[in-house]
């Protein structure tokens, strides 16, 4: 002090104004600024609305809109999640600000109906058990959705309850779900890592896994099985680790609460229910498993085993009594895809695919480099985890297990390499990303404090620039560049391909064609044919002939009669547009279709006029886009 | 055991609006009041009950108490209903039926495991006079941030929606159908007969020919989203053959359906 009042009084102001501006900055950090940070959200969600509406206009300023909108939500809300200075409360506020305003996303999307192919799936199955009053009847669009009816039975009930409608219904379930798995994620990342700054942490990341922003948004029963998923984690985890000795005055509690809670999760999704299972057993062997002590310790029926035991066992007992032949159609397929592929790949019997490349679209290099960028720091953490919680500090089973979680993600990054691998890929990553979320929040927590004050503002800034590159960067790994924005109807283009000339179609199908006949006809038409129609939709092959076929044949010849009459197709629908260009997503009718990713030119004109000079079809519905035909006249042929 | 303070008020509350719930749906009330009746019995009810049934008061930090508020509510609806679409069709009543049942039990277990278990910690959380009207005076200013921030994403989600609305106007379209509606071979066969416009108010002209010859010409005017059927029945000697139906925008044909009525009916 006495060489500072030795100083020339000239510098006297400066040397004040520097503790009112950080008393200022304190006193602010301080403060609960969830308030001002929703507000800042709801800005960015505004932001989005109207980058989306200029992208249905196809103007140019809807990507800036759209992406600004993006870091204006998230870059905030993960900066003050990741500050010291906010309070537990305030913390776990932003966490379900941060998800409830990344599920509004999804919400503008498509505000006035389901168009996603899962959704429909859904909407489908939904209706069916309204219209029936009973579940578990077969699903054309997802089969699996036949096995877990979990989110429809919710769904209807609400419906038939309140009268809410299967849409609104639908959005107010998913969006509770939300809302509720992030807040059982945060409980869940703090008690195990005993920091409610390391689960802030780990929710900012959590929210960049590639499915957060739309595929664990849509109305599909992954959305909804990610919260009972989230529950059975937080009472396993007071089972395992109890607080305040709960297990002892409460095992019944518990147990009933685990029971309940692993039924309600294997009815509701296949996948949630095996994960599940396989991390309560995962978690059971790092118990037993120890570092210090050479030998294995017995399993303690007190740790999660007991989780594990009654996890598996509700998947397995719902798996043999309805669910084995809708899962083994779904998953099996899936998985048996990625495993060839894989192995193809290794052997070298097929290249890999192109990154960041989705049939006729491509990323820009700004996405590519993002994309790429988002995965080095998250790919960097791991090894810090596994050093962290296998040969440092404290044997904890739980940190070691999530550490253990953390490491599948290059696995999944690998499975990328391959068209078919990618949705095994995109399918892991929000279980994946719950043990990077952890080991991430381990790494900020154990940074020594900022000494100066360019480390003090500095490291905080770099760090939620890094956490918005991964955020970008995951979605833009998880999403077709043709999906991440509403626009213009595009051939192939998923949900853009939802057009409202298909929804009258399926709409006049629905109130004018006999319930379950059967169609066929381009993937997005005949999903909305299949769901709001009320139709069966046929895809698949016969007699070894694709049913898609008949769409590309130059002429309708006997194989297509063969589909036709086999088959037992009772309507055609074609969508003239199919002409105009190729698939966006690689393929017009299925994944299969023989030309699948490799269409360079569009279906030609002459191949979809065809069916105007088959003598007995009838064409009993046109609206300039899309045309019925109706081949009672010519399948008994 | 908990001094003034009586903490079943929650259950016995949850138990009141179960009951009034199932009250409201024999009234005659508006939509909204229905759904604000009726949802928490699908959503809520059930789950807090079974919540305090397994997790007595006191024990659980109220987010997670949320978060199975929630899935055990989907926990009755999933497993309840699909016990009970085994041998009933599920519908209101039954949906009614099962909620309440679910949580009034429930709420008779949480009473009864109250009683049995000696943790309750009245007061632990209590704040001083002064940190209460600090408090108060901050969750004003919070309610308003939030309130604010909920007005502007009710906005943005109208604002999408309108956006949505105007992409589906910028498509201008008119469909035409017609169905057959069964008949004996070598009969005539009724055709229900359709137009539904999705532009701006239009004036058509629907001409229905059978062979070479026309049989019918019909003047339809329609409003924006505006739909027009009718039921012909073709001359008994177009029961074989080509039934086609041509719709006219001005004098340009528009529109075209072609019905084979008679081959392989």
């Amino acid at each position: 002090m006495s060489a500072a009042t030795a100083r020339p009084a000239a510098r006297a102001p400066r040397r004040r104004s520097r503790p009112a501006v950080d008393t200022w900055v304190r006193a602010l950090l301080a403060s609960d600024l969830s308030p001002l940070l929703a507000l800042v959200a709801g800005l960015g969600i505004v932001m989005i609305a109207l980058g989306f509406n200029a992208a249905r206009a196809d103007l140019s300023h809807a990507q800036p809109l759209f992406w600004g909108g993006l870091i204006v939500v998230y870059a905030p809300i993960a900066l003050r999640l990741g500050s010291r200075s906010a309070s537990r409360r305030e913390r776990l506020v932003l966490s379900v600000l941060l998800g409830g305003a990344l599920y509004l996303v999804k919400v503008l999307y498509s505000p006035t109906g389901f168009t996603l192919h899962d959704e429909l799936a859904t909407w489908l199955q939904t209706s069916d058990l309204l219209n029936s009053g009973h579940a578990l009847g077969a699903n054309t669009i997802v089969s699996g959705y036949a096995g877990f009816p979990g989110l429809e039975l919710l769904t209807s009930a609400l419906d038939q309850l309140a009268g809410s409608g299967v849409f609104l219904s639908g959005l107010i379930v998913i969006g509770l779900a939300r809302l509720l798995v992030i807040a059982a994620l945060f409980l869940f990342f703090e008690r195990a890592g005993g920091s409610s700054r390391l689960a802030g942490v780990a929710i900012a990341i959590y929210v960049c896994n590639p499915s957060f922003l739309y595929f664990d948004s849509q109305f599909g029963y992954e959305s909804l099985a990610l919260v009972a998923a989230g529950a059975l984690l937080l009472v396993a985890q007071r089972w395992a680790e109890p607080v305040a000795g709960d297990r002892e005055w409460n095992r019944r509690g518990l147990l009933v609460a685990i029971a309940l809670l692993a039924a309600t999760l294997a009815l509701t999704h296949h996948m949630s229910s095996y994960a599940m299972t396989g991390f309560f057993l995962l978690w059971t062997l790092t118990t037993i498993v120890s570092r210090r002590r050479p030998h294995l310790r017995k399993p303690s029926l007190s740790g999660p085993l007991v989780p594990a035991l009654i996890m598996a066992a509700a998947a397995a007992s719902w798996f043999v009594l309805e669910a084995s032949q809708v899962t083994t159609s779904e998953l099996g397929d899936v998985l048996t895809e990625a495993v060839k592929s894989v192995v193809h790949l290794i052997s070298g019997a097929s290249g890999g695919k192109k990154l960041f490349q989705s049939a006729s679209q491509t990323n820009t290099a700004i996405a590519r480099a993002l994309g790429v960028a988002s995965i080095v720091p998250l790919l960097a953490v791991i090894p810090f985890g596994l050093w962290r919680t296998w040969w440092k500090w404290e044997e904890n089973a739980l940190h070691r297990a999530l550490a253990v979680v953390a490491l599948f993600f290059p696995v999944t990054l690998f499975l990328r390499l391959t068209e078919a691998g990618t949705e095994t890929s995109q399918r892991a990553s929000e279980f994946v990303y719950v043990g990077l979320a952890f080991v991430s929040g381990l790494f900020v927590l154990q940074l020594p404090p900022a000494r100066t004050a360019l480390a003090r503002y500095g490291r905080p800034l770099g760090g939620v620039a890094l956490a918005t590159v991964i955020f970008l960067g995951g979605f833009i790994v998880g999403e077709s560049p043709i999906t991440r924005l509403p626009g213009p109807f595009l051939v192939g283009g998923e949900a853009r391909a939802t057009s409202p000339q298909g929804i009258v179609a399926a709409r006049f199908a629905a109130a004018r064609l006999p319930a379950g006949s059967r169609v066929i006809g381009d993937r997005p038409n005949v999903t909305l044919m299949g769901s709001y129609g009320h139709l069966e939709r046929v895809t698949g092959s016969i007699e070894g002939i694709p049913v898609s076929r008949v769409f590309y044949s130059e002429t309708f010849d006997e194989l297509d009669q063969r589909v036709i009459s086999n088959d037992v197709i009772d309507y055609i629908v074609v969508d003239r547009r199919l002409s105009h260009e190729v698939p966006a997503g690689g393929f017009y009718f299925e994944s299969t279709e023989p030309q699948a990713s490799a269409w360079n030119a569009p279906i030609k004109v002459s191949a979809l006029r065809k069916f105007n000079h088959v003598h007995g079809l009838s064409r009993i519905f046109d609206n300039g886009a899309i045309a019925i035909y109706d081949t009672s006249g010519i399948r008994h042929q | 055991m908990n001094g003034s303070r009586h903490p079943a008020r929650g259950l016995l509350l949850a138990a009141a609006l179960a009951v009034a719930a199932a009250v409201v749906l024999l009234l005659p009330l508006p939509a909204w009041l229905q759904f604000v009746f009726l949802a928490p019995l699908a959503l809520v009810l059930p789950g807090y009950a079974l919540s305090y049934a397994l997790f007595p008061p006191g024990t659980l930090p109220i987010a997670e108490r949320c978060v199975y508020v929630f899935v055990l509510s989907l926990s009755v609806a999933a497993m309840g209903g699909v016990v009970l679409q085994l041998v009933f069709g599920l519908d209101q009543a039954l949906w009614a039926l099962l909620e309440v049942t679910v949580t009034l039990v429930a709420v008779a277990v949480a009473l009864r495991r109250r009683a049995l278990l000696p943790i309750q910690k009245p007061g632990a959380d209590r704040l001083s006079a002064g940190a209460r009207r600090q408090g108060a005076r901050y969750g004003l200013l919070a309610a308003l941030g939030f309130a604010l921030a909920a007005a502007l994403a009710v906005f943005a989600v109208a604002s999408a929606s309108d956006g949505v609305r105007e992409q589906q106007a910028r498509q201008v379209f008119a469909s035409l159908w017609a169905v057959p509606l069964g008949g004996e071979v070598g009969e005539p066969v009724p055709v229900r007969v359709g137009v539904w416009n999705h532009g701006a108010r239009s004036s058509y002209r629907l001409r229905v020919t059978g062979g070479e010859q026309i049989l019918e010409q019909i003047p339809v005017r329609l409003g924006a989203r505006q739909k027009w059927e009718q039921t012909l029945t073709p001359p008994p000697d177009a029961a074989t053959g080509d039934l086609e139906l041509t719709l006219f925008r001005g004098v340009k044909p528009y529109r075209s359906v072609v019905l084979n009525i008679g081959v392989g009916r």
